[in-house]
């Protein structure tokens, strides 16, 4: 592992609380790593695991999920479907060898600049110990995603009725 | 994509952004991107020049996608989109790179900070090929209004959208309206008698016509958008009929359990029964039954005196929960604030020595209809010799509150003057700094000077007992000395905090709270009055701790928001929402019950789901989860996201 | 439950009736203290002004012994608990601190391999025993007992486990014994510690405003957790009242000693009798 590594993360952020979060710790000039690069979603509810999966096909070293504390969504509950969401895409992740610290999911209210800034270093120093994330043999990374991707559109042309396949 | 026309334009804020970012390098590289055929700096994107070079630019070069990279789009977004507009392009053609508070404000390392700024900006560029001319929706509002809380801050409100003619619900969880100002008696600096500005008021919105109160209220429910909320709203019994009660106290003498429950208007200094008349000025002027202390509905057993007494038959023990609906087009929060617990502060004796009290049961005690008619007295009904006035009792104090609560330098200053005009006794104020920063307040604390107080400036530590009298220990940091006083009287002048059910509050309405628990507003300085979520405005303490002027400053700022959505007779809504590919869906449901306004149903005829456009709020948490990606979030589509992805990491 | 026991030098001295109290206490209660093996003093209040990095090296050593073995380290003295604990605090916030520890360390073959929990006695009976399960072992109640409650300042701040404007685990604690628990404003206000033998006349000031208020309410005695408390309070008693004025002849107890009393230890084995104001009388009340 070089001493100079410097992950790559993305982190995908609901627009109401924790992109919020985020522009308070710019407001309050709060310094963090700028290994970090953010992309805004109205709601976490909305990140799927093709997302995330994208991401470390494009090199990202890790990702990083934030919404809303539980009962405050902006959107009554996208973020309990989120918190359930999460385990399963840490599932996802390790079976296809992807160590489970590269991805995380957190609450970071609109008030929460400083929170936000700390889970940021945290993440850095945790990913720069477990050094970059490299495809290795037998990483089921790219056939995964495009397993995912393709079935959707396998779906679609089938076009298969009323639920018969979704148990 | 192929021949688009790309303009991206990287602002440099001053050198808010260019001091840590190279923005001439940023604008250079981003040239070189696909599709870009105009970057540019400048250094204040925002401004008129600004905005000006980008609709010169679509014009002139015929630009059909436009990248800003520049501060949080919650910030400009709009702004940009309507300089696009002014281009002749459609608002949503726009993307932002937030090169400001998520680079230039966070990163200490200028190389580190101009690769950051580049990547969100390749983010950008990536995503806008895929963005969508999106039409705004634009709904009729409603022209009600919902204020919630009946202090001073949501009558000023309530009484102004009322009197501009429009109907206004004005909802109050306790049985009478005024809230805390109504239990003050003089107000500072001008020592007007609170009750006599308050009174004319309260009368006003028991008779104007437009004004719906309903006292024993709260919200439970609120839903729709701005322009048209829905709300539900949960009346408590008050097993009196206020048709019929002419509030002439009568029940309250005949109740058994009179003088014998703490009274909350007057702070525990005073004993009622269990039907009661709230204060003589009361709003409505009606008797109370208290059903946490009534006999009958606690015990099922009573000699029912208060019915027997009651000339006009007013009592009535079968009245139950009401629920209300209203339809309205924008809402005044205006919740106020709690007394910290001077309990919380053991170090104070409050509660355990009877001669320590906090500022609202001095108010009581000051005001002519209060518990001792006005007269500052002890325990033992003697006049103090002595009283410590001690300020920042939980606030400015990191084992409680870290913020100051702004109005109690000002009160104290207004105690200590009562004080020395109702008593010959000494007044020692301790304070750690002395904040009078209102119109005639410093000019107030000038004369109380005058009158004799002494200010000791130090806070005070500890209030104890010696030899059977008060003592306040305080380090004097004028003089540099550890002191002792002896006092009859302790008034505590404690934090002003946010309501204990804030949380509560704010979830139902879908709000943000700062991290000191009081409501967020949308900007601390430029948008002081409204929430992130459109059409519900703050009033009041319940935004941040603050006196009458600015709590009736406030509410009407938040009472002409609402009238100027109400003038404008229709609102812009957000244009996201979520839309079903029919050839993609499968019908398989998923989507149908994870919607949390049901705005996705099934065709039972084309088995194939559909979303009403009218309920979607475009969260897009059905897009997620949908296995076949039948389901397209406008402006959130996965195109647009992989693309953004794509370029951040690139 | 096995515990590690680090007495510190005053049970090992002036205060062995402490020692002798504890020992009786955890033996009814179940509780296995293992002594830290070669403990030395733990710098107390003293060092730090004299010498910071002797203050951090002397309770530094006595967690590194403490390290090697399981068990968390359960201390008696408040100022032992508090130095313990802060040196903890500041090596896992300083960084500078933590190098400069583990270099000396070094320099002694002496080797950090992990933090045990520091835990005051009062903290590890209240929480680990529990109140209901010592209600139930009550065999004399100390009924009639007036007692004032006297945590003293290193109990609970600026690390310890309690309320530091108004501590509750002893007031419970002796509630929970049968004694009659009077309100007492001085619980956490500073003995005067080791300014006793430096500043006396500043010292005996502080002495006398607790010895006071606890006549004024009427107590039968003081109870305190902390020998450096007990010293100042008892062996003092006699200068500060000829200094002040007064008469008072209040006995100061360990909250183990009555604690043994009420779980039916014998009295003579409680270090009853080492108090220089006898408790002796004030005792016959629960007979």
């Amino acid at each position: 592992m070089s001493e100079n590594f410097e992950p790559k993360i993305l982190g995908i952020l609901c627009n109401w609380c924790s992109y919020a979060g985020a522009d308070l710790a710019g407001t309050s000039r709060l310094k963090y790593p700028a290994n970090i690069r953010i992309v805004r979603v109205m709601c976490s509810g909305r990140v799927e695991p093709t997302l995330i999966l994208k991401a470390f096909q494009e090199g990202a070293d890790g990702v990083l999920v934030s919404g809303c504390h539980p009962g405050d969504c902006h959107y009554v509950d996208g973020n309990i479907k989120t918190l359930r969401r999460t385990p399963l895409i840490s599932r996802l992740l390790t079976q296809i060898g992807i160590e489970p610290e590269r991805f995380k999911q957190v609450w970071v209210s609109a008030s929460e600049g400083e929170k936000f800034g700390k889970i940021v270093e945290q993440m850095v120093e945790d990913i720069k110990k477990i050094g970059p994330y490299q495809k290795k043999t037998g990483d089921a990374l790219d056939t995964v995603a495009h397993e995912v991707y393709q079935s959707t559109k396998e779906v679609a042309a089938t076009g298969e009725e009323g639920g018969s396949h979704c148990g | 994509m192929s021949g688009q026309k790309i303009g991206v334009y990287v602002c440099h804020c001053g050198s808010n952004i260019n001091g840590v970012v190279n923005c001439s390098k940023v604008a250079e590289e981003a040239a070189q991107l696909d599709g870009v055929v105009v970057s540019k700096d400048y250094k204040y994107m925002c401004s008129d020049p600004g905005q000006e070079m980008i609709k010169a630019d679509i014009k002139e070069k015929g630009l059909d996608r436009v990248v800003v990279a520049a501060c949080s789009p919650r910030m400009h977004e709009p702004t940009f989109r309507k300089a696009l507009e002014g281009g002749g392009l459609n608002g949503y053609l726009l993307e932002m790179a937030n090169i400001r508070e998520h680079v230039s404000w966070v990163t200490k390392d200028k190389e580190e900070a101009t690769k950051k700024a580049l990547a969100l900006v390749k983010g950008a560029v990536n995503r806008v090929k895929y963005h969508q001319p999106i039409e705004e929706k634009e709904v009729p509002v409603n022209d009600a209004t919902l204020v919630i809380g009946a202090g001073i801050a949501g009558i000023q409100a309530a009484l102004q959208v009322a009197e501009a003619g429009h109907k206004v619900y004005l909802i109050e969880k306790k049985q009478y309206i005024g809230g805390n100002m109504a239990k003050f008696d003089k107000t500072f600096p001008t020592l007007d008698c609170a009750a006599c500005i308050l009174t004319p008021k309260m009368v006003d919105v028991g008779q104007n016509p437009n004004i719906e109160l309903y006292t024993s209220s709260e919200v439970i429910k609120v839903d729709g958008y701005v322009g048209n909320f829905t709300v539900t709203v949960k009346e408590k019994p008050r097993y009196i009929n206020h048709e019929k009660c002419t509030g002439c106290g009568d029940c309250a003498t005949a109740c058994i359990m009179k003088n014998r429950i703490p009274h909350e208007f007057d702070e525990g200094l005073s004993k009622r029964g269990a039907a009661y008349i709230p204060f003589p000025q009361a709003v409505p002027l009606k008797a109370v039954i208290d059903d946490q202390n009534c006999l009958l509905l606690t015990r099922k057993k009573c000699t029912l005196a208060c019915v027997k007494a009651c000339g006009r038959k007013a009592i009535n023990f079968n009245q139950h929960e009401t629920i209300h609906e209203f339809n309205v087009g924008s809402i005044i929060l205006a919740t106020g604030f709690d007394l910290f617990d001077a309990k919380r502060a053991p170090q104070y004796g409050y509660g355990r020595y009877p001669n320590v009290i906090n500022g609202l049961q001095f108010e009581r005690m000051t005001n002519a209809s209060g518990p001792t008619s006005g007269h500052i007295l002890l325990e033992d009904g003697t006049e103090p010799k002595s009283v410590a006035i001690i300020h920042c009792v939980g606030s400015r104090d990191e084992n409680y509150n870290k913020y100051c609560s702004r109005v109690c330098c000002m009160s104290s200053v207004k105690f200590a003057h009562m004080v020395k005009d109702h008593t010959d006794a000494e007044v020692y104020e301790f304070y750690i700094d002395m904040r009078t920063f209102g119109k005639g307040y410093e000019e107030f604390y000038n004369r109380v000077q005058e009158e004799g107080v002494h200010f000791i400036r130090g806070k005070g530590a500890e209030v104890a007992q010696k030899n059977g009298r008060l003592v306040v220990k305080a380090e004097d940091t004028l003089l540099g000395q550890y002191r002792e006083i002896p006092v009859d009287l302790v008034i505590l002048n404690t934090a002003l905090e946010p309501r204990v059910d804030a949380e509560k509050v704010a979830q139902t309405l879908g709000i943000s709270r700062s991290a000191d628990g009081f409501f967020l507003e949308s900007h601390i300085k430029l948008d002081p009055v409204t929430t992130t979520t459109d059409g519900i405005y703050l009033a009041g303490c319940c935004q941040s701790p603050k006196d009458i002027p600015d709590s009736v400053a406030q509410g009407s700022a938040a009472a002409s928001q609402s009238l100027a959505i109400i003038a404008t007779g229709k609102v812009k809504i957000s244009p996201i929402s979520a839309s079903v590919d029919e050839n993609q869906c499968a019908g398989c449901r998923i989507c149908v019950g994870l919607c949390p306004y049901r705005a996705i149903k099934l065709n039972e005829e084309t088995l194939r789901a559909e979303i009403n456009q009218a309920v979607c709020k475009g969260c897009g948490t059905c897009a997620a989860a949908c296995p076949s990606g039948a389901i397209k979030v406008s402006h959130f589509d996965n195109d647009q996201l992989l693309a953004q992805i794509e370029g951040v990491l690139a | 439950m096995i515990y590690q026991y680090y007495p510190g030098c005053s049970l090992h001295a002036s205060a062995r009736d402490y020692d002798e109290s504890v020992q009786g206490v955890v033996k009814s209660l179940a509780m296995e203290l293992k002594e830290v093996p070669d403990w030395n003093c733990c710098g107390a209040t003293i060092t730090p002004s004299l010498n910071q990095l002797q203050s951090q090296i002397l309770p530094a050593r006595n967690l590194a012994l403490a390290a090697e073995n399981r068990g968390d380290v359960v201390v008696p003295c408040n100022a032992c608990y508090m130095s313990l604990k802060k040196i903890q605090y500041n090596m896992a916030k300083y960084k500078v601190v933590r190098e400069k520890v583990t270099e000396i360390f070094g320099q002694a073959g002496l080797r950090l391999t992990g933090m045990p929990k520091v835990r005051h006695l009062l903290e590890v009976i209240l929480e680990d025993v529990g109140l209901e399960k010592i209600k139930q072992m009550v065999k004399k109640p100390l009924k009639d007992l007036k007692v004032v409650n006297y945590s003293g300042c290193q109990l609970v701040r600026p690390l310890g486990f309690d309320n530091p404007e108004d501590p509750q685990a002893l007031d419970n604690l002796m509630s929970a014994l049968g004694a009659e628990v009077l309100p007492f404003s001085q619980k956490t206000h500073c003995c005067g510690g080791s300014l006793i033998t430096t500043q006396p006349d500043l010292a005996f000031q502080m002495v006398d405003s607790i010895l006071e208020e606890s006549r004024a309410v009427g107590a039968d005695m003081v109870v305190v957790t902390c020998p450096m408390c007990q010293l100042n309070l008892d062996a003092y008693q006699d200068q500060v009242n000829r200094k002040f004025n007064r008469t008072l002849q209040v006995p100061i107890t360990y909250f183990t000693q009555l604690m043994g009393l009420a779980l039916g230890l014998n009295k003579n084995q409680l270090g009853l009798q080492r108090g220089i104001i006898s408790p002796f009388k004030a005792l016959e009340k629960i007979g």
